[in-house]
C-alpha cells in the first residue's frame, strides 16, 4: 500500500482527469492506466484498475458486478483492502467491460442512491467499455466530418454509425476493441469494431450540451428506470481501455442522440415513489416546476435550475407550503 | 521541498476520502459533503478547510496562487503557500491568470477565471442556516426537505428591522434551484461571480469538517424578494488611489495624517499587473498600503 513517487503522482494526474470529466460531465478526459500486474484478473484492464484505485481503499465497500465476480473481487481487496458488499449496500460498484448487459443493467438499476438526508452515500458504478469518443459540441455528428483532426473525423463517423445502428444494444466484444482502438485512423473499418451511439448530457457543468460516444448503453437505460429524485442518485464513471473517462454524475440529465423517445432521466416525476426514501414528509419543493414547466418531461436538478432563474420555484414552493404558515400575512414573499 | 513528508503532506489515503468528498460534492451542487477533516500544521479556522483541497489535488504540473482578503502577501496567504511549496514542487504565482489552482479566503480575484483554472475557498461558517438553527441534525433535515423558510425569514427579518438585508459578506445563494449554499464570506460583489462562470469552485471547510462545490456552468442565485432584488457593493464614482480602476471591489482607507479617506483596490494582484502595464507608475505608491480589517 505504500505508494511509491511515480504512483503517486499518476494518481493525482489521474484524479485531476476524473474531477474534470465529473465538473464538465460528458466530456471526454483520460487516466494513465495502472501498471501491468501479472496477477490482475481478466475481467478487469488497468485502466478500470487505475479508477477504482483512485477511490476504494479500507475506508470503502465495493460490488464487482461480473459472472466470474469473484476473481476480480478478491483481487481488487487484497490490493486495495476494501471490503467486498452486497450491491446494494457497496459504495462502489465496479462493472468491467466485458460484463453482459443484464449484469450491468442490474448492477446500475439497484445500487444504493443515498437518502435525502445523505445523498453523498450514493453509489459510485465504475463501468468499463470497449470505447469512448469525443463527439465535438454543436449539432456535433454531422458538422465534424470536414473537421481536419483526425480525432474529429474518428467521432463523426462513429456518430453516423451511431445514428443508423439505432437502438442496438451494445454489443461490443471489450476484447476486439481493445485491439482495434489502438490506432486513430480508419478504425470504422476495423473488423470488431463496437457500434457507437452518442449520448448527449445537460445540466450543472455543461454550457449547453455535451455529446459523447460508447459502445455501451446499458446503463443509460438502467440509469433512466431507476427514477431518482435530486439530490439522491448515483455517479456513472465509464472508462475505456484507452483510458479515456466520462462520468455522469446524479445532477446530469443523459440522452441516447437519435433515439425517437429520448430517455431523458426523470428525476422528479410525480410517480417517484417518495415513499421508499427515508424521509416521509418529503416537501418536493421542485415539484411545482415539474408541472408548470413548458418542458414537461426532462425534469432534473438542471431544469430546475434553469426554471430558478427566471421564477423562482423554490420560493413558490416554499410560499405554497411552509412560509405562508409563518407569516401569513406577509403577501409580498414570493 | 522536504522529503520527509509524503508528497503535498497528506498520506495518500487522507488524499482518497478527501478527493471521494470533492467528487460528490461535485455531483451535487451546493450540498455540504462531510469529510474526516484532518489535523494541519494550521489552526482549524485558519484555511484548514481550503488548504486540505488544495494538497488533494496539487500536483507537480499546477502552478499555485493564494490569496487572503484580496491580497497574496498577508500573513494566512503567504503561510499556506509556504507549507505547500514546501511539501511539493510546485511553483508559486501572484499573477491571477498564470495560477491553475487558486486557493482564496473572501474573494474571488477581478480578473475573471478560465476553465482551466480551479478555485478553492475557505469557509469558517459552511452552514447557511446555522444563524438561527444550531442543531446539525435538524439542519441536514431542513436540507434533505429544501425547507429554507428560516433563510428566507432571516433576510426578511433584516428587511424589516433595517429596510435592506443586511449581509455584509456569505449572502446565501441557491445553486441549481435546489440547495441554499454559503458562499463562504466573500462580498456580495462576488457572489455573481459564481453564476455560470467557466470555473469550477471547490468549497472546504476544515473546522466544520464539511466540502462542497460549485460547478462551471450552474445556476447560483443570490436569495432575494421581488420587491427587495440583491444588490451589489457600489463604489459610484471611487476610483482605486493607485491604478485608477473602477468598477472593481475596492477597499475603503483612511490616511492616518491627513484624515482623508480614500480608496485602494482589494484585489492586489489586479491592482499590480494594472500598474506594471502603466509605464508612468504613480511615483507616490509604497505598494503596502494598510488594508482594512
Amino acid at each position: 500500500m505504500i505508494a511509491g513517487d511515480e504512483d503517486l503522482h499518476r494518481m493525482q494526474r489521474a484524479f485531476r482527469g476524473v474531477l474534470d470529466a465529473f465538473a464538465r460531465p460528458g466530456t471526454v478526459h483520460s487516466v494513465e492506466p495502472a501498471p501491468g500486474n501479472p496477477v490482475r484478473p481478466v475481467a478487469l484492464d488497468a485502466s478500470l484498475e487505475q479508477v477504482v484505485r483512485l477511490f476504494v481503499d479500507q475506508a470503502v465497500t465495493f460490488f464487482v458486478a461480473d459472472s466470474e465476480a469473484d476473481a476480480a473481487a478478491s483481487y481488487l481487496s487484497s490490493e486495495t483492502h476494501a471490503r467486498r458488499a452486497p450491491l446494494r449496500d457497496a459504495d462502489f460498484v465496479v462493472v468491467p467491460a466485458r460484463a453482459d448487459a443484464q449484469t450491468a443493467r442490474e448492477a446500475v438499476g439497484e445500487a444504493c442512491r443515498g437518502t435525502l438526508v445523505a445523498p453523498e452515500k450514493g453509489t459510485t458504478v465504475l463501468m468499463g467499455c470497449a470505447r469512448l469518443a469525443e463527439v465535438p459540441a454543436g449539432d456535433g455528428a454531422d458538422e465534424a466530418r470536414d473537421g481536419s483532426e483526425a480525432d474529429e473525423a474518428r467521432s463523426a463517423s462513429e456518430a453516423d454509425e451511431a445514428k443508423e445502428v439505432g437502438k442496438a444494444e451494445g454489443t461490443g466484444e471489450a476484447k476486439g476493441a481493445s485491439e482495434a482502438s489502438g490506432c486513430d485512423t480508419s478504425e470504422a473499418k476495423e473488423v470488431g469494431e463496437p457500434a457507437m451511439h452518442v449520448v448527449a448530457l445537460r445540466g450543472p457543468g455543461v454550457e449547453r450540451e455535451n455529446r459523447f460516444a460508447v459502445d455501451r448503453v446499458d446503463w443509460l437505460h438502467a440509469r433512466a428506470e431507476r427514477g431518482d429524485e435530486f439530490p439522491c442518485g448515483i455517479e456513472i464513471v465509464l472508462v475505456d481501455p484507452e483510458g479515456r473517462v466520462v462520468a455522469i454524475p446524479r445532477s446530469s440529465s443523459a440522452a441516447l442522440v437519435g433515439d425517437p423517445s429520448p430517455m431523458f432521466h426523470v428525476k422528479q416525476s410525480p410517480h417517484c415513489n417518495a415513499a421508499e426514501e427515508q424521509m416521509f414528509h418529503v416537501k418536493h419543493s421542485e415539484e411545482p416546476s415539474c408541472e408548470e414547466s413548458p418542458r414537461g418531461g426532462s425534469v432534473d436538478g438542471a431544469s430546475a435550475g434553469e426554471a430558478s432563474a427566471n421564477e423562482a420555484p423554490l420560493c413558490e414552493g416554499l410560499a405554497g407550503e411552509a412560509l405562508v404558515d409563518e407569516i401569513s400575512a406577509n403577501g409580498e414573499v414570493r | 521541498m522536504q522529503q520527509h513528508y509524503n508528497y503535498a503532506f497528506f498520506d495518500e489515503a487522507s488524499k482518497r476520502e478527501i478527493r471521494r468528498a470533492i467528487i460528490k460534492g461535485v455531483s451535487i451542487p451546493g450540498y455540504q459533503v462531510p469529510f474526516a477533516s484532518r489535523e494541519m500544521p494550521i489552526g482549524r479556522g485558519w484555511g484548514t478547510g481550503g488548504l486540505q483541497i488544495t494538497l488533494s489535488l496539487i500536483g507537480r504540473s499546477d502552478v499555485l496562487k493564494v490569496i487572503d482578503q484580496g491580497s497574496d502577501d498577508s500573513v494566512n496567504a503567504v503561510n499556506i503557500k509556504k507549507l505547500v511549496a514546501d511539501t511539493t514542487d510546485v511553483e508559486v504565482t501572484e499573477a491571477t491568470e498564470e495560477a491553475t489552482l487558486i486557493q482564496s479566503r473572501h474573494r474571488i480575484p477581478e480578473r475573471p477565471l478560465r476553465a482551466d483554472q480551479i478555485l478553492v475557498l475557505q469557509v469558517p461558517t459552511p452552514e447557511p442556516l446555522r444563524s438561527f438553527e444550531p442543531r446539525e441534525a435538524v439542519t441536514r433535515r431542513l436540507h434533505a426537505e429544501a425547507d429554507y423558510t428560516g433563510a428566507w425569514l432571516e433576510l426578511f427579518d433584516q428587511i424589516v428591522r433595517h429596510g435592506t438585508t443586511t449581509t455584509g459578506a456569505d449572502h446565501p445563494v441557491l445553486v441549481n434551484g435546489r440547495y441554499v449554499m454559503a458562499p463562504s464570506p466573500i462580498p456580495r460583489f462576488d457572489n455573481l461571480k459564481l453564476h455560470q462562470a467557466d470555473h469550477l469552485t471547490l468549497l472546504g471547510a476544515g473546522r466544520e469538517k464539511k466540502i462542497y462545490a460549485v460547478p462551471p456552468h450552474t445556476d447560483v442565485a443570490p436569495l432575494d424578494f421581488e420587491d427587495y432584488p440583491f444588490s451589489v457593493e457600489r463604489f459610484d464614482g471611487k476610483r482605486c488611489r493607485l491604478c485608477g480602476a473602477e468598477g472593481v471591489y475596492l477597499d475603503e482607507l483612511v490616511d492616518e495624517a491627513t484624515g482623508e479617506t480614500y480608496h485602494q483596490c482589494n484585489d492586489t494582484a489586479f491592482c499590480a499587473a494594472r500598474r506594471a502595464a502603466r509605464e508612468d507608475a504613480p511615483s507616490e505608491g509604497s505598494w503596502e498600503g494598510g488594508r482594512h480589517a
